[in-house]
């Protein structure tokens, strides 16, 4: 089993689930606000840092997701402040780009975002002679379907989406999706309320792609899922699903590793797997806004970043997968060895990095819709 | 003079002037904007261009959404009459036999509202998973064995709502029956009505005003609830308000949520005009 | 008005009258304080009652446990023969009219004179027929379908006495009903309502606070004071003998002379005052006199006379003169410093023509000088 890890923490997986009011009233009334397009003004200054001060750096990030000495070291390195800002979602990331809030040098969207971003022309082209460490990403995640010649991102941690469990209600061995669909933990299992990622799990259990289109793939998907759902307790947001497992309300949850991790951090007899029939893997990504006030600083911090020893510190710190092949040997024994955070070829195969699927996201969302409403 | 003989002065405007501004830029200039939308179409990342465009609205005709919004009108009308059944009571208890705490007791019903509604809704998740106060309650007075099911849970769901709109309804009960002339209880009583009699032919529909504005102010936004649903019922329901939310934020279909949010809006307005109407509009006044 | 039916005083047991309510010893108490001391009281059937007093007397008090709103702290009360201790006023067989009316604001006045009715079952032609009576009776034929706010005072009032009348009830309670009217109005409605009375030949009881209005409307008085009945009687007796001061300073105006019982002689009784008059007397068998002990009289204003032709005469100086055009009243001031009051009709013969500060001789026969008990 794994080693206690230190105080469980909030994780990426807090915010991609929207907090209710407060930020729907944030996100809604900063885009009504102003005018709202798809192209990112030029203006700076507006929303977060200041302006192109060359000794500023206003880094625009997920929260607690650096390490103590990744910030301050890049700081003594170059004689330069950083001012951070802190999002919970890609959503209100975007919405704050798309409403021509710049003023941020870098920021970390996720996989999926970094396709939007890009194909709403919000990102900068990087120069990539300024990031000469992009060398050490390793090859698998480099060039990926939503960036594929990293033009406009560079990967920053990497994780995956599967199942944690309690084997103390869940008997046996489990291995697959399959669990999920248990009628003997009816009313304990729970699913993310996330459309992509849900019915990636329904259609991976089937053996289809998670980025499908066809329409027979996801009819039958949604069917299993409508199936699936007199036996769950809810669809929850992934910390909040990991605490259930912890407090007991639920016996199973889908969440992403970083709260599987967390929970297990608290109760050590709880057990992360990633399904055998394949799961999400999924990348957050550091790419620099149009507009941004100090791209030469951005594109220094970058580089910083990929450094083998900072991405090793940072992976040390995150327990989230290293992307940064040069930094691998660094890691801490314990990560290396957890085949959770880094699953062996077999199981790495299996995994498919979601894809923002243009017009048909529509269709996605109206079958959860069904799928809830059943 | 000429300003004088329309009714009009400057002190008038001056008056009028902060509230037709506020009003104006807070309520009016959102509401048009929302319609503008609702008109526009949306783009494939987000981001929505203005024009013409009828077709979110035949979007909104759909079987699946529709359901939806009978759905969450049948929820609301449920909660507006829990809501009533609850507070009614509560409402006449403070009024009638409130006495000199009856300051106090109002004052503890608006407590809450002090606090923040994501705070007191989390509260009840605390409340009542597995092993919070409810489930270790039932336990000790041996209802139950074992930890039971209680959060996430339509039950749960239904709780919460009633849970956070129930001052809504008890301040204009409270309003209408504190000045509720007790000699017309007398008199009915005189006359030969009983104590329930006294209150159904007389107290009652005296209070009819209260009950109004009560389940109006109760009735509308649980329409649009969709906080509730998610955070104590597992998101397992989509209502109209999860559904607008998913458009702005997820599925980022502006033009439609827009379109949704109009013919929410439209739809609470007929019902309310319904309401009043069938109800009589003078029964508003004296509240 | 003017044949008053002769009643006997209150001696029970003698009564060939049956009682339609009886109070024995009933007290109210609000913790120390007694609202209604000890009251015992028989009010006939078919007779006009009134509790009269002053603001406070308790008069109100001793309604309210009639109708039933309040119940004694001690004694018992009986109406038409049954004790109604405990017995909740929808119960009783009386029925009130209010100072502030309580019509239903809710409800025509059809409904309002009807719900009585309908609370006891009656329906369909029989309930219109009565409610139509009733309204005839007040004078409110053809407002059946009005609505309270759309009434005058005046007319609310006799909508509150329909409603009541038309439930026939035994007694009939009316708690300063015509407190809230001008004075013609009141005038009117004093006369409207002892001929109501006469032809329906309900027991009403009545509180007011007016004397003149008891004097104008009742059979009998009861005059309270401070919780405690202080006398009974019709209102020539009221007026021409009251009992103490209290009840001859509460009933029409009246000089009250003290001094000292110089001598007894069955009825007749001498009185000397401090200044040394002597003044004759009568004391009626209810007034005990001791000679040597304090005595008060009181003598009316109108039973004195300018002049020396009665059995005591008084001098006094005129110091004011107040002409009340059928009257003139003269306020003297006496040589021991009392005040006393004297009216003169201005008859077609009227002569006496003092002017203030005249030195004049009033007098006075002794059957008009009344010695008062305690």
């Amino acid at each position: 089993m794994k080693e206690t890890r230190i105080t469980p923490r909030i994780t990426r997986g807090n915010f991609l689930r929207v907090m209710g009011a407060g930020a729907v009233a944030g996100s809604t009334l900063s885009v009504l606000a102003c005018q709202p397009n798809t192209n990112a003004q030029q203006s700076g200054g507006n929303g977060g840092g200041g302006g192109g001060d060359a000794k500023k750096l206003n880094f625009y990030n997920w929260s607690d997701y650096v390490a103590e000495s990744t910030v301050p070291g890049f700081e003594k390195k170059f004689d330069v402040k950083v001012q951070q800002d802190f999002y919970s979602s890609n959503e209100e990331l975007l919405a704050k780009l798309q409403a021509g809030g710049t003023g941020y040098d870098v920021i970390v969207p996720s996989d999926y975002m970094v396709s939007i971003m890009r194909k709403s022309d919000v990102l900068m082209k990087l120069e990539k002679d300024k990031i000469p460490n992009m060398k050490n990403l390793d090859p698998d995640f480099k060039g990926l379907s939503y960036d594929p010649n990293n033009d406009y991102s560079a990967t920053y941690q990497w994780g995956t989406t599967g199942i944690l469990y309690n084997p103390e209600i869940v008997k046996g061995e489990v291995t697959g999706w399959d669990v999920m669909w248990d009628e003997r933990y009816e009313g304990k299992i729970g699913m993310l309320n996330d459309v992509r990622e849900t019915f990636g799990a329904s259609l991976k259990r089937l053996g289809y792609s998670l980025n499908s289109t066809d329409e027979a793939e996801l009819d039958e998907a949604q069917d299993e899922l409508e199936k699936q759902k007199p036996l769950l307790r809810g669809y929850f947001g992934s910390p909040e699903g990991g605490d259930l497992v912890v407090g007991g309300d639920l016996a199973l949850a889908h969440v992403f590793s970083g709260d599987g991790f967390s929970a297990i951090a608290e109760n050590d007899k709880l057990v992360y797997i990633i399904p055998d029939q394949g799961a999400t893997r999924w990348t957050d990504n550091m790419a620099i806004p149009n507009g941004a006030p100090n791209p030469d600083l951005a594109h220094k911090f970058i580089n910083y970043i990929l450094d083998a020893e900072v991405g090793a510190e940072l992976s040390n710190y995150t327990y989230y997968g290293c992307p940064n092949e040069a930094a691998f040997p660094m890691i801490d024994e314990a990560a290396k060895n957890d085949e959770t955070i880094y699953p062996p070829p077999e199981v790495f195969e299996k995994l498919e990095v979601i894809e923002d699927l243009g017009e048909a996201t529509k269709d996605y969302e109206r079958r959860f819709t069904e799928v809830k409403s059943a | 003079m000429r300003g004088q003989k329309s009714g009009w002065s400057l002190g008038l405007a001056g008056l009028l002037a902060p509230v037709t501004l506020w009003l104006g830029l807070f309520f009016l200039v959102p509401l048009l904007l929302i319609l503008a939308y609702s008109f526009g179409t949306s783009g494939v990342y987000g981001g929505i261009t203005l024009g013409f465009n009828p077709s979110n609205y035949l979007k909104v005709f759909d079987p699946l959404y529709l359901e939806i919004v009978v759905r969450t009108f049948v929820i609301a009308a449920i909660n507006t009459l829990i809501c009533l059944l609850l507070g009614y009571p509560l409402a006449y208890f403070i009024a009638f036999k409130g006495g000199r705490w009856k300051t106090i007791l109002i004052l503890m019903v608006m407590v809450p509202f002090w606090t923040s509604f994501l705070i007191r809704a989390y509260a009840w998740v605390v409340i009542l998973n597995g092993n919070g106060v409810a489930n270790k309650t039932l336990q000790f007075l041996g209802i139950t064995d074992g930890p039971v099911n209680l959060i996430f849970t339509p039950g749960a769901v239904t709780l919460g709502m009633a849970y956070a709109y129930l001052p809504f309804m008890i301040l204009p009960l409270y309003a209408a029956l504190e000045k509720f002339d007790p000699r017309l209880k007398e008199a009915a009583q005189d006359l030969g009505a009983s104590k329930w009699h006294t209150f159904w032919r007389i107290t009652f529909p005296l209070s009819m005003p209260g009950v109004i504005a009560g389940s109006i102010l109760v009735f509308i936004p649980s329409a649009g609830e969709f906080v509730i649903p998610n955070l104590l019922g597992g998101s397992r329901t989509v209502l109209i308000g999860n559904l607008v939310q998913q458009q702005f934020l997820q599925a980022r279909d502006w033009a439609f949520g827009s379109a949704l949010a109009m013919m929410l809006a439209a739809l609470l307005l007929a019902a309310i005009l319904f309401y009043v109407r069938h109800v009589g509009t003078d029964k508003l006044e004296g509240v | 008005m003017e044949e008053r039916r002769t009643m006997q005083q209150s001696p029970p047991g003698e009564t060939e009258r049956k009682v339609a309510v009886r109070l024995s010893g009933v007290t109210k108490s609000f913790g120390d304080f007694a609202a209604v001391d000890d009251v015992s009281l028989d009010i006939y059937e078919g007779e006009f009652f009134s509790l009269l007093g002053p603001s406070g007397c308790g008069k109100t008090t001793t309604l309210r446990m009639i109708a039933g709103f309040e119940e004694p702290t001690a004694g018992e009360i009986s109406v038409a023969g049954q004790q109604v201790q405990g017995v909740p006023p929808y119960k009783r067989p009386v029925n009130t009219v209010f100072q502030s009316y309580a019509i239903f604001p809710h409800l025509d006045v059809f409904d309002n004179v009807a719900f009585g009715l309908k609370r006891a079952g009656v329906k369909g032609d029989e309930l219109r027929r009565r409610v139509t009576k009733a309204c005839g009776m007040v004078q409110l034929a053809g407002y059946e379908k009005r609505r309270p706010n759309m009434l005058s005072g005046g007319q609310q009032q006799r909508v509150a006495l329909a409603r009541a009348l038309v439930n026939r009830p035994k007694v009939l309670l009316l708690d300063e009903p015509l407190g809230a009217l001008d004075l013609k109005l009141r005038k009117e409605l004093q006369l409207e309502l002892r001929t109501l009375q006469e032809e329906v030949g309900i027991t009403f009881v009545y509180v007011t606070h007016d004397q003149e209005e008891a004097l104008t409307m009742s059979d009998r008085i009861a005059v309270m004071n401070e919780g405690k009945v202080q006398q009974v009687a019709d209102p020539a007796t009221l007026y021409e003998r009251p009992r103490n001061r209290f009840v001859a300073g509460f009933i029409g105006q009246t000089n009250v002379i003290s001094g000292k019982v110089e001598s007894v002689n069955g009825d007749r009784v001498l009185i000397k005052t401090a200044a040394g008059a002597e003044i004759e007397a009568i004391a009626h068998e209810e007034v005990r006199v001791e000679v040597g002990a304090e005595a008060h009289l009181a003598v009316r204003p109108e039973k004195l006379r300018f002049g020396n032709s009665g059995d005591n005469v008084f001098a006094a100086e005129v110091r004011q003169i107040v002409y009340l055009g059928a009257s003139t009243q003269y306020i003297m001031k006496l040589a021991d410093g009392g005040r006393l009051i004297v009216y003169q009709q201005n008859a077609h013969d009227a002569t006496v023509n003092a002017a203030v500060g005249d030195e004049a001789q009033v007098s006075c026969d002794a059957t008009n000088c009344l010695v008062l008990g305690g």
